[in-house]
């Protein structure tokens, strides 16, 4: 493969970890019937987690569990405002991504008296190679995610929990006429999509070393509109995600040859996502966030 | 929430603040605490550096004024049912209009005709950017959380793009405002207010809030974006033109949002930079969510988070200011609890 070629696999492989994480966990939390803007901040409270646990007692495994819980406990937060505090999805999803960023920078400067980034961080060791693409993939993280993301799409679609889960979302009345209780699936869902995110945001810091204040950089939010595009179906909603993926990718991969400025580069997916909703039909997963009682 | 309630109730408008205020404090002194600071020597070092000075309070009046205009302008939306996250990218490209027209008018335009003009285009600015979401939003369907949630992005990395493109004196800002394109600060009319921010832009946001209301109120087309909120297609059915009342709501929110510039560029700056009165577009959020209808509760609001925002530039050395922002969150949510959608 030319250079470039391999740059380009291997950049967007591992850019894909974020945006899928983030992608599935909007899957969940959605079908269930919640709204939750806030992943952002969810990938990005997991980030600084795994950054924190994994700098605090040098084990990268040890960063990897506090990554997942806070991520879980963020998108866990974020169900419990809405379906029990009967707080509006949209006001508690952007408190809670507000909160992160600038809890972030809070932590930063108390803990490790930086503004802008932690000092490095152990991460799990993946394999030593001289090919970029066998090392993005051996990265432990994204094996792990690779695996958990492929126990949720069965938990959402073969399993009694994500069968309940999907009634929730689609017609909660029936739901709960049919005995499911809806408010607990969509708590379980949040966790469920927290979990997701979380593994997003360890293998971010885990890929990079080091948590920056900004790295998440409105990747979830993509991956908001990414579930969108793939109708909240898992597979065409990673499959978004891996499209954004490939265009930041091939951003960095041809950056020399491309003669645009590399900030309108950086826009490009959200101008294509623009143009991808003008088709219409893109209208709603969203609004199907009504509230139970 | 419709539940007859039968204690003794305060008007629940009170009851919000209160609530918000005691879980600002409670929070407050947790952050403080973290950062090895005593609460209550914190505490009295915000108060001081806020509402202890004449200074100081000038600079609370100075930052609520933005979120007073944001605040009115997320209003405008949600009352017309949709959900404008995109007040922030709407105030910056306001704001970015207002610093290029300031500075590029010629500098003999006299001195309310500057003003006004660099106003409308704050004004149009944001306004083009909401009715952008607003036409997405009725023609294609498309929901207006994502679309705003993009365009705040878009907004955000095109403007440092086009200032450095020759747009700008310097890669992260405008040309300097022509002195007819100023409004004045409040220090020259009054020397309590010697050194603080604030200008006539804060007499202008409240004159703006009391009409807004009032035009909400009273007047056929201000009501109808309330009726639109309640239901788009009996509105059709009753001759209301529902979508096009959708989307003007989008596009007067942003209007509103972009008038925040006056604050920061034309009363206090004399010109745009990156990064000037970011964050306001999300405070004016929980400034709708806190204070709802009335005056009196938008303007207290926007005093609330603008003392918050005030307390962190004083306490930013042993606590990072950036705590304000998970305060502000915090009261966005308290002041929310118990009224989602159903």
């Amino acid at each position: 493969m030319s250079g470039q070629l391999t740059t380009f696999v291997a950049e967007a492989i591992r850019m894909a970890v974020p945006y899928m994480a983030c992608g599935l966990g909007a899957v969940l939390t959605e079908r269930s019937g919640v709204v939750n803007i806030g992943l952002e901040g969810a990938l990005g409270v997991s980030a600084l987690c795994a950054a924190v646990g994994a700098i605090a007692t040098g084990s990268g495994l040890v960063g990897l569990g506090a990554g997942v819980s806070g991520g879980a406990f963020y998108c866990l937060l974020h169900g419990v405002l809405v379906v029990r505090a009967r707080v509006d999805a949209m006001v508690s999803g952007i408190a809670l991504t507000m909160a992160a960023y600038g809890g972030g920078r809070v932590a930063l400067r108390l803990l490790y008296g930086s503004a802008s980034n932690s000092p490095k961080v152990p991460g799990l060791p993946g394999l030593e190679s001289t090919s970029a693409v066998l090392r993005v993939v051996s990265e432990p993280a994204l094996l792990v995610f690779g695996v958990a993301a492929g126990m949720l799409v069965l938990v959402l679609e073969r399993t009694r929990l994500g069968l309940r889960l999907r009634a929730s979302g689609d017609n909660e009345a029936a739901a709960e006429a049919a005995g499911v209780e809806v408010g607990a699936t969509r708590l379980w869902a949040s966790v469920l999509s927290g979990v997701a995110c979380g593994l997003g945001g360890v293998h971010m810091v885990f890929d990079q070393r080091q948590y920056d204040a900004g790295m998440t950089g409105g990747r979830g939010f993509l991956a908001l509109a990414a579930a969108i595009l793939g109708r909240h179906r898992p597979g065409a909603t990673l499959l978004a995600c891996g499209g954004f993926a490939a265009l930041e990718a091939a951003q960095i991969a041809w950056q020399d040859s491309l003669k645009l400025a590399p900030e309108l580069v950086r826009l490009l997916p959200f101008v294509a996502t623009m143009g991808l909703l003008m088709r219409g039909r893109s209208g709603m997963a969203l609004a199907r966030g009504r509230l139970w009682r | 929430m419709s539940e007859a309630v039968s204690r003794p109730s305060l008007p629940p408008g009170v009851r919000r603040g209160v609530w918000s205020v005691v879980v600002v404090l409670l929070l407050f002194d947790g952050l403080a605490f973290l950062a090895g600071e005593a609460p209550r020597v914190a505490l009295l070092k915000a108060l001081e550096g806020t509402w202890g000075t004449m200074y100081g309070l000038g600079q609370v009046i100075y930052k609520a004024t933005p979120l007073l205009l944001t605040g009115l302008g997320f209003r405008v939306a949600l009352r017309a049912g949709l959900f404008n996250i995109g007040v922030e990218g709407q105030l910056l490209l306001g704001s970015f209009a207002a610093g290029v027209v300031a500075s590029r008018l010629p500098s003999s335009t006299p001195w309310p005709l500057g003003v006004l003009m660099s106003l409308g285009a704050a004004g149009v600015g944001g306004a083009g950017l909401g009715a952008v979401a607003g036409a997405m939003k009725v023609k294609f369907g498309a929901h207006e959380v994502i679309v705003t949630l993009l365009l705040n992005r878009i907004v955000e990395a095109l403007v440092p793009y086009v200032l450095r493109r020759g747009v700008g004196v310097t890669g992260y800002r405008s040309g300097d405002a022509i002195s007819g394109a100023l409004l004045p600060r409040l220090e020259q009319l009054s020397e309590v207010f010697r050194g603080s921010a604030a200008s006539l832009a804060t007499v202008l946001a409240l004159v703006v809030c009391l009409l807004v209301l009032r035009w909400e109120r009273s007047s056929v087309t201000g009501r109808e974006f309330g009726w639109v909120g309640l239901g788009a297609g009996v509105c059709e059915a009753q001759g209301i033109p529902g979508g096009r009342r959708l989307w003007q709501a989008m596009a007067l929110s942003g209007g509103r949002a972009g008038l925040g510039a006056s604050a920061t560029v034309l009363g206090y700056k004399g010109y745009y930079e990156l990064g000037l009165g970011a964050g306001a577009g999300f405070g004016g959020i929980a400034v709708a969510m806190l204070g709802q209808g009335s005056a009196v509760g938008l303007v207290g609001a926007a005093l609330l988070l603008g003392t918050l925002q005030q307390a962190g530039l004083v306490l930013n050395a042993s606590l990072p200011r950036e705590a304000m922002d998970v305060l502000t969150a915090a009261v966005l949510v308290a002041a929310s609890a118990g009224r989602g959608r159903r």
